[in-house]
């Protein structure tokens, strides 16, 4: 009772950070379950149904707000997807500890990657005359996804950190639109929110076949995550770019320093 | 199908599956064997997905969006059949 308790609370605040930055939650969410008791790999497997979660309370409202860019949204999925499905069969073959500290390594790029973007942010092409596929507009400005050809090797690396670490691909998918394509960093986290729904419901799907998601936990994290995702995403269309840009790579380091001692403690 | 029907079907096959995961869940919490339940919730759960790529296809009036999420649509269904086929077989 204890525990399903508190796996309930603490993903309520995992799915208000998660969708407040349109990240799924999931680099918050495992490591939370990590200290609850759960093996990382079964960490993974709660956290992406929980990302599917988050992704349908936060990607209506992302929708709803015109942030989201659903055509490049839909351009982005099919390879993340294979990039998690792919991931999500070797998941299991990984070690405790090795995957930790690989998680570990991972928030650290997300965060630094996240915190270099405060130079040339803004740096957004605006459509032509003549409109295309994939425009989008965010807080009133329109633009245009650059470098597309690059996307899908990108986003195929993205899926693969989605299906091993349960990130959804959001904490990476978020940094790499801005930094690839040169969305917005808001856009981008509603397009990444949009996304995270197929990538993890595929990931997802290959984690419950190898029998790694402990579904009893997966309803306990729901209850918190859900209605915090709901919370998280209006916050996302108020909070201002760097703040939003700050706080993420700050909580990225600090959980990153606890998944490398909870490593530690494993090996 | 309008947006707002198709938002809300996206919504209720969630809200179902995670229904039946928490019934699956508590039922467990009081000793009882709810290993298919758990199982239909999640099999539920895993179908926002796919929902959601209904709702693109039946709102969505360009060409090649509804491709995408056809694309996507295709290649989900194959995993999850994949899933089943292992979970099941």
């Amino acid at each position: 009772m204890e525990q399903a308790a508190l796996t309930a609370l603490g993903s309520l605040a995992v799915g208000v950070v998660g969708g407040a930055f349109g990240v799924g939650g999931g680099i918050f969410l495992v490591p939370l379950l990590v200290w609850l008791g759960h093996r990382p790999v079964e960490a993974v497997g709660v956290s992406l149904f929980c990302v599917i979660g988050t992704s349908v309370g936060a990607s209506s409202v992302a929708l709803k707000s015109g942030e989201a860019n659903l055509s490049l949204s839909l351009l982005l999925e099919p390879f993340l997807l294979a990039g998690a499905v792919g991931a999500g069969l070797v998941a299991t073959k990984v070690g405790d500890a090795t995957l930790l500290y690989a998680f570990a390594a991972v928030l650290v790029l997300i965060a630094l990657a996240t915190a270099s973007r405060a130079r040339g942010a803004q740096d957004l092409v605006a459509p032509t005359d003549e409109p295309g596929l994939f425009d989008g507009s965010s807080g009133g400005a329109r633009y245009r996804p650059q470098r597309l050809r690059v996307l899908p090797p990108v986003m195929l690396g993205a899926g693969v950190t989605a299906g091993l670490f349960g990130i959804g691909g959001g904490a990476v998918v978020v940094p790499l639109l801005a930094l690839v394509a040169r969305v917005p960093m808001r856009a981008a986290a509603a397009t990444s929110t949009v996304s995270l729904m197929v990538t993890a419901g595929a990931a997802g799907a290959v984690h419950l076949a190898h029998g790694t998601v402990p579904l009893d936990a997966v309803a306990w994290a729901l209850l918190g995550v859900i209605p915090g995702g709901l919370l998280g995403a209006r916050l996302q269309t108020r909070l201002p770019e760097g703040v939003l840009r700050g706080v993420f790579a700050l909580l990225a380091l600090a959980v990153a320093a606890s998944v490398v001692l909870r490593a530690r403690g494993l090996s | 199908m309008s947006a707002r029907v198709a938002s809300r079907a996206v919504l209720a096959t969630a809200f179902v599956g995670g229904l039946v995961l928490v019934v699956g869940a508590a039922r467990t919490l009081m000793g009882a064997e709810a290993r298919e339940l758990l199982l239909v919730g999640a099999a539920l759960f895993l179908a926002t997905p796919l929902a959601r790529n209904a709702a693109v296809l039946a709102r969505e009036g360009r060409r090649a969006p509804r491709l995408l999420a056809l694309a996507g649509t295709v290649a989900l269904l194959l995993v999850y059949a994949w899933a089943a086929w292992r979970l099941l077989g």
